[in-house]
């Protein structure tokens, strides 16, 4: 696996997003790595210490987002991270909208919201991110973790 | 159930009449019946009352389960596991009781270097990190690759980010002397214990299989225990009933290792459940308590 550091200019960039876009303030401690092309994950500073050139690692710490400097898309851990400190562009769902999107569905609900992917809260907690197209709340969870029916 | 009814083959029945005496019949009986579903708490999203509270207000009926206050058994849902929107929250994983003993027994602390070195899918891998409260580090190694992504999934379901997956044999611990200050060697097995699970496996029964694997765990248990720390524990646990694959490779390990010694597992509820001459581990059988057959041993690297 290949891991790189974010430089400065992208790290800062999304600690901007991450405050213009939910009022988050990211920790500076965060160590952030980019694991594949565009997905950045926050490494703990204690894997350093481990012979990971000689491990075969896959996959470590937890991903954050998808991120280019357009835009930024949370993944399920990081919208359950930035979510939790979140005070913009966290949409409240019920749990029929919840159990519908976890199903791969689209959900018709007004946002008035300006962020481009909005955070889904839950009564259950936090289900990820939706894309945000003002009457509509667009599917974002992966297929493979999508649930097939609820019975 | 992957066949319609169990097949025990004679010489299946004869090796375990061996272990067993007269309670083969009643092993046999206990091997029919399914399992009792059970969920583990991930208490780094959810306490375990508040699932529980929650899952009864939509008609779940759950049960503690006895030897550790973040689990619960099933006793009636009105989804199946896997479709609950709390299991896609990662708020609960859906593990076998016995499953849970591993971790327990291994109790890491807060800041420990961990090895899980069979931990595909999971389930102990994300135990460890959330009783680690993702502090320190687990270092959770498979072999197939083929099972790192549903290791990586769970991982990520549950909210666990103190781990480093990695993909390899685990014999090649071997490598970096004394590094760990834990390790979890849950072993690849001819899973016996697991018949009530996939009656597949009782028709599997073949000395070949236990022998050639009682090889492996051999290997794995020399090379890991190189890789662990002066004063550190490794947990040896198997989810099969062989002698050979448990309690022989135990004792074979003490024999051939002077730094190596064994810690009586005192754990509430199995005090009569021990191994055979081998009272400092945790031997279950599916007949003498409701749970997938296991084996647990503790072992101490001398300082």
């Amino acid at each position: 696996m290949r891991y790189s550091e974010l430089r400065k200019r992208e790290r800062n960039k999304i600690k901007e997003m991450l405050f213009e876009d939910y009022g988050f303030s990211m920790p500076n401690e965060w160590m952030l790595y980019y694991l594949g092309k565009n997905r950045v994950w926050v490494l703990k500073e204690d894997f350093f210490n481990l012979p990971l050139d000689k491990l075969n690692v896959e996959v470590m710490g937890f991903c954050l987002c998808y991120f280019d400097f357009k835009m930024l898309r949370l993944s399920f851990n990081g919208a359950q991270i930035v979510g939790e400190n979140a005070n913009k562009n966290v949409l409240e769902i019920s749990i029929k909208e919840a159990e519908e999107l976890i199903r791969g569905f689209n959900i018709e609900k007004e946002t008035n919201m300006g962020a481009e992917y909005l955070i889904l809260k839950s009564p259950a907690g936090i289900i990820g991110v939706g894309k945000n197209h003002k009457t509509r709340v667009l599917c974002q969870i992966n297929k493979n973790r999508r649930i097939r029916n609820l019975n | 159930m992957s066949s319609k009814k169990p097949i025990f083959k004679d010489s299946f029945k004869d090796y375990f009449s061996g272990l067993l005496g007269d309670e083969l019949n009643d092993f046999i009986e206990s091997c029919k019946k399914p399992l009792p579903e059970s969920i583990r708490v991930n208490k780094l999203k959810i306490l375990p009352l508040d699932l529980k509270k929650n899952l009864e207000s939509k008609g779940w009926v759950l049960e503690n389960v006895p030897f550790y206050d973040s689990a619960f058994i099933v006793k009636k849902r009105p989804i199946s596991l896997g479709n609950a929107l709390e299991h896609f929250l990662g708020q609960f994983y859906v593990q076998e009781q016995s499953s849970m003993i591993p971790p327990l027994v291994l109790n890491p602390g807060l800041n420990d270097v961990v090895l899980d070195a069979c931990a595909s899918p999971g389930s102990k891998t994300t135990q460890l990190s959330e009783m680690m409260k993702n502090a320190g580090v687990i270092v959770a190694n498979d072999l197939g690759i083929g099972r790192i992504s549903i290791l990586s999934a769970n991982i990520d379901r549950m909210g666990c980010r103190n781990v480093v997956v990695s993909n390899g044999d685990g014999k090649r611990f071997g490598n970096h002397p004394n590094f760990f200050d834990k390790i979890l060697l849950d072993a690849p097995c001819t899973g016996y214990g697991a018949i009530r699970k996939d009656w597949s496996i009782a028709k599997m029964f073949n000395p070949k299989s236990y022998k050639f694997l009682a090889n492996i765990q051999k290997s794995l248990l020399k090379t890991c225990w190189k890789s662990l720390n002066p004063g550190g524990e490794l947990v040896y646990s198997t989810c099969t009933l062989t002698k050979e694959e448990n309690e022989d490779n135990v004792v074979d390990f003490l024999n051939s290792t002077p730094d190596a010694k064994i810690e009586k597992i005192n754990l509430k509820g199995f005090e009569k459940h021990r191994g055979i001459n081998l009272n400092e581990a945790i031997r279950i059988w599916p007949h003498r308590i409701d749970m997938e057959g296991f084996f647990i041993a503790k072992l101490v690297k001398k300082k």
